[in-house]
């Protein structure tokens, strides 16, 4: 039987793990380390390096290093997402052909599929160095809202890697999956996921056996970058104010000071205060200059207070998604590293008024799941179930601009629903359906995932025309969209999940092109 | 579904209790109770008939209302266990049905002759009513449904023979599961439950004697007339009750509560045309319509308001279109210009003013369907034939452009900018047939 991989992508951090001897095990990596930086650079002299090594030289080489990326992927090059980032990264975003953002390191252009294809590729070497053979199968886990676009690439990211990615899924549903492993009786659990670079909180239900996601909601754009970025602007400012210099166009100076802000912030889960020192920051026409800025706990809390209360606020709209009050919660469950600092587990603490579960491990849980997930596909166990759902509601645009769904959000796949539409002009012959994804009522606000024209409709006084339109979710959530004309049977379709923002071609370029860039491995 | 062939088939079959069935809170007439006594899962309906101690009529009519209730189920496709021995090899050897259901099984495959079995028989009363096909009485809890809802799943998810060779049966539990679905988010559904229940009850004991009411049939073609009449999407509800319309016929009592209701907010929705608010007059009257989605005058009603609520948003939208566009906002001016066609596709001078924004991004092809529609709906007017000569002129179609410009020239002799594209044209035949700056 072969081995599945389970995968947790994560936006700052990624993580491996496998089913062995029906235990869970989270692989180390060749450091040691259970989890590794979802990084990638080229360095000065034309090396790919990824991971630990990509951010140990991150420091001298802020311009070639690759952060954060997985913000970006399957997102358009105009949306506020990708727009926030060129303003962050000191890294080059540009417009790729498809209006996709890619990433330009010294001098080479990569699309956001190949920078996570890199950081699964380096997963899939770590879990061969533990295992001694190839592993092709893999779970990947993405944030409950992302859309099919964003699930696509992922997917793309995963081929490029050599992976078989057997399917993607939710990481609140993969924390729950590792926690639900073995448990029988019937709860509802809370996940709270607040990682580096998203933020999810999922309701789900576990019971027989069976994982339900009853409702999800979250923030692609909120995480602990932000706690970072939020002493990174706090500690420039004191700075500015003190030595009269701005670092804010000094890469190497803010990369410097963004470590030091991370370490700070992990150090303040623990610590009341502590420093942060970074000498030789800069220089000016007296020398040069030493940042040294004491941090406390109360500090850190008045500058991201209001991110905490942000991540509250998806709570409760989830919460409202599943008709459910604090008191209908069985166990909340906390995932991500971010939600070690107290200010966090005190406010999710106030609002469920009940212990936070702590018998997994914030930063493996995901992974862990996925890998559940995965040895329950090839294995056929009979005691547990995933039941995946759609994240976002499913429909098409109307003549009037409004948004119809067909599919709601949270509904279990596989899935089939079918409405009838019907033509707004007289003697129409063809109708456009344009396939939208999103929970806004105006068309114009939902992302894009595909049209088609049916054409061939016979003339006839507009409303008359009976035009079934049909969305149809396999059980690998394989969109398919189809109109039919009742009165010829005349039928369109088009399949809108198998398109990420890449080719099968390009695709298939970008794999042998990597093969060339590889490493040799062994340290 | 013919209902009677349902029946002749339905007599062959074996009624079953249904699990649940003593929590329905039954008030039962001796004979009824004798008759239910009876039911053991192992005796046909034929002969619960001759055994059952009513007249073979009112037994009939019994068991048919249990069957509606959910309290009962036929055949050996109910989720209830499979009954020790005799009921299988009953099934295998005396229903026509069973002998094509033995020879799909197939031993080559990678599923358990005994699930193929399950998934066959499952499938065969796959239409039946949904409490029937989750096996649960009619006001039974909501946590007892998703029981079964999860037991269901676990049995007949395509995750469970993932990547394995099952030939057709893939296709079988894909459409299981799919039902089952459909039947669990119905049931859960207070509305939606409370209709099937009550409909449910509402077939009592003298509408049951007859059973070939065309209830499904009749019900179709009125059921859909509003999802096409309706350009608004209807909510969620409303297409489960749509769907609940073609397989179940409401009561009158029902009907008659329904119109009253739609009354009520047709009444709020004049009184919001008068006031002149627009969105609330068109919520409600969209909220009478859905109560009764037979009366026109609603619907002259509702698309009045709408009317007025497109009107007033489409003034919106130009106004910041040309806000936007004057800001040098020309991806967002197009975009709103484009919502405003969605309200009004027909307008020329909005067309127009797409087509002269994006001849301004450079996307040609855009333009030119907006500069054609703009030419289409007012043939008469030069500017428009002058927009559709530039972008035909980027485009390279010099022939094309030529004829646009001289049409304008001709409409507008004053026309400088047409008058001097023409002499560019005529004048370099080479050079500009890419795009000229």
């Amino acid at each position: 039987m072969s081995r599945v991989i389970g995968i947790d992508l994560g936006t700052t951090n990624s993580c491996v793990a496998l089913i062995d001897g029906g235990k869970p095990v989270v692989i180390p990596n060749a450091g040691g380390y259970k989890t590794s930086p979802s990084l990638f650079a080229i360095s000065q002299d034309g090396k790919r390096l990824v991971g630990h090594l990509a951010k140990r030289q991150a420091i001298t080489n802020a311009r070639n290093t690759v952060y954060a990326s997985k913000r970006l992927i399957g997102r358009r090059f105009d949306s506020r997402e990708v727009q926030t980032a060129i303003k962050l990264c000191p890294y080059e975003i540009v417009r790729g052909p498809n209006d996709d953002p890619r990433i330009v390191i010294a001098g080479k252009t990569f699309t956001t599929s190949e920078i996570a294809a890199i950081v699964l590729r380096e997963m899939k070497h770590v879990a061969e160095e533990y295992l001694g053979e190839p592993v092709t199968d893999a779970v990947v886990t993405v944030p409950a809202h992302f859309n099919d676009t964003q699930r696509q690439c992922t997917k793309d990211a995963g081929k490029i890697a050599g992976l078989n990615v057997l399917r993607i899924i939710n990481e609140p549903t993969a924390a729950a999956l590792a926690y639900g492993l073995g448990k029988t009786a019937e709860q509802k659990i809370a996940v709270y996921d607040l990682g580096g670079g998203t933020f999810d909180i999922s309701i789900v239900e576990l019971g027989e056996g069976v994982v339900e996601v009853l409702a999800t909601s979250g923030d692609t754009f909120l995480g602990g970058e932000d706690f970072d970025r939020r002493i990174v602007d706090h500690v420039l400012a004191q700075f500015q104010e003190r030595e009269g210099t701005d670092l804010r166009q000094d890469s190497m100076a803010l990369q410097r000071l963004k470590d030091a802000a991370e370490k700070a912030k992990c150090d303040l889960s623990t610590l009341n205060s502590t420093e942060i020192n970074l000498p030789f920051i800069a220089n000016d026409a007296n020398g040069p200059r030493h940042l040294n800025v004491t941090l406390d706990r109360g500090t850190l809390e008045g500058l991201v207070g209001d991110v905490v209360a942000q991540t509250m606020k998806c709570v409760e709209q989830c919460m409202s998604d599943a008709g459910l009050g604090p008191k209908d919660i069985d166990h909340v469950v906390l995932v991500g590293g971010q939600t070690r600092t107290p200010m966090v587990q005190a406010a999710v603490q106030e609002f469920f008024g009940k212990r936070l579960h702590r018998g997994v491990n914030p930063d493996e849980v995901v992974a862990v799941g996925a890998a559940i997930q995965g040895n329950l596909l090839v294995s056929g166990e009979r005691d547990l179930l995933l039941l995946d759902v759609t994240p976002l509601s499913l429909g098409i645009a109307t003549f009037d601009g409004h948004f119809a769904t067909l599919i709601e959000r949270n509904t279990t796949a596989p899935v089939q629903k079918a409405h009838i539409f019907t033509t707004t002009r007289d003697n129409q012959t063809a109708v456009k359906i344009r396939v939208l994804q999103g929970e806004s009522d105006k068309a114009a606000e939902n992302h894009l995932l595909g049209e088609f024209v049916l054409s061939n409709v016979p003339p006839a006084p507009k409303g008359q025309p009976e035009i079934e339109v049909s969305f149809d979710i396999d059980a690998n959530g394989i969109v398919n969209v189809s109109a039919r004309d009742s009165a010829t049977d005349a039928e369109q379709s088009i399949t809108v999940s198998a398109t990420g923002t890449l080719s099968d071609e390009e695709i298939e370029h970008i794999m042998q092109d990597h093969e060339q860039h590889e490493l040799p491995r062994k340290k | 579904m013919q209902p009677a062939g349902a029946r002749r088939e339905r007599e062959d079959r074996v009624p079953r209790l249904a699990p649940g069935w003593e929590r329905c809170g039954l008030t039962l007439s001796p004979a009824e109770g004798f008759l239910l006594s009876r039911i053991d899962g192992a005796t046909p309906w034929t002969l619960l008939r001759e055994i059952g101690g009513l007249a073979p009529a009112e037994a009939d009519r019994c068991l048919e209302r249990w069957l509606a209730e959910g309290l009962v189920n036929v055949g050996s496709g109910g989720p209830a266990a499979a009954p020790a021995s005799p009921a299988p090899p009953a099934s295998v050897t005396s229903g026509p049905a069973g002998n094509s259901l033995e020879s799909q099984l197939d031993p080559s495959l990678a599923i358990a002759i005994e699930a193929q079995r399950r998934v066959l028989e499952f499938e065969a009363g796959l239409e039946r009513p949904y409490h029937e096909l989750l096996g649960v009485a009619a006001g039974v809890d909501a946590k007892a449904v998703k029981r079964v809802y999860f037991q269901l799943s676990k049995e007949f998810h395509p995750d469970r023979y993932y990547g394995r060779e099952i030939g057709l049966y893939a296709e079988k539990l894909d459409r299981i599961f799919r039902k089952i679905v459909e039947a669990y988010e119905l049931l859960m559904d207070p509305t939606t439950r409370a209709e099937l229940e009550r409909s449910m009850g509402g077939r009592g004991p003298e509408q049951a004697a007859v059973p070939e009411p065309p209830a499904a049939t009749q019900a179709t073609p009125e059921a859909q007339k509003p999802a096409k009449a309706a350009a608004p999407p209807p909510s969620a509800g409303r297409r489960a009750l749509e769907r609940l319309h073609r397989q179940f016929r409401l009561p009158d009592s029902i009907l008659a509560e329904r119109r009253g209701r739609a009354r009520e907010f047709y009444a709020a929705a004049l009184v919001a045309l008068h006031k002149q608010r627009w969105l609330d007059a068109a919520s409600s009257a969209r909220l009478a319509i859905a109560f009764d989605p037979w009366n026109d005058d609603y619907k002259k009603r509702f698309a009045e308001a709408q009317m007025k609520v497109n009107e007033i948003r489409v003034k919106d939208l130009l106004e910041r279109a040309e806000v936007a566009a004057h800001g040098h906002s020309l991806p967002e001016a197009l975009r709103l210009f484009e919502e405003a066609l969605h309200y009004r596709p027909h307008d020329p001078l909005v067309n127009a003013r797409a087509a002269e924004i994006s001849l301004e991004t450079s996307d040609y092809a855009r333009a030119r369907e907006y500069a054609e529609r703009a030419c289409e709906l007012r043939p008469e007017i030069g500017a428009y034939q002058r927009t559709l000569g530039l972008v035909l002129a980027r485009e390279g179609l010099r022939d094309k452009a030529r004829v646009a410009f001289e049409r304008a020239l001709e409409l507008n002799p004053k026309d400088v900018k047409a008058a001097d594209e023409l002499k560019k044209l005529r004048r370099n035949p080479r050079r500009n047939s890419g795009g000229k700056r």
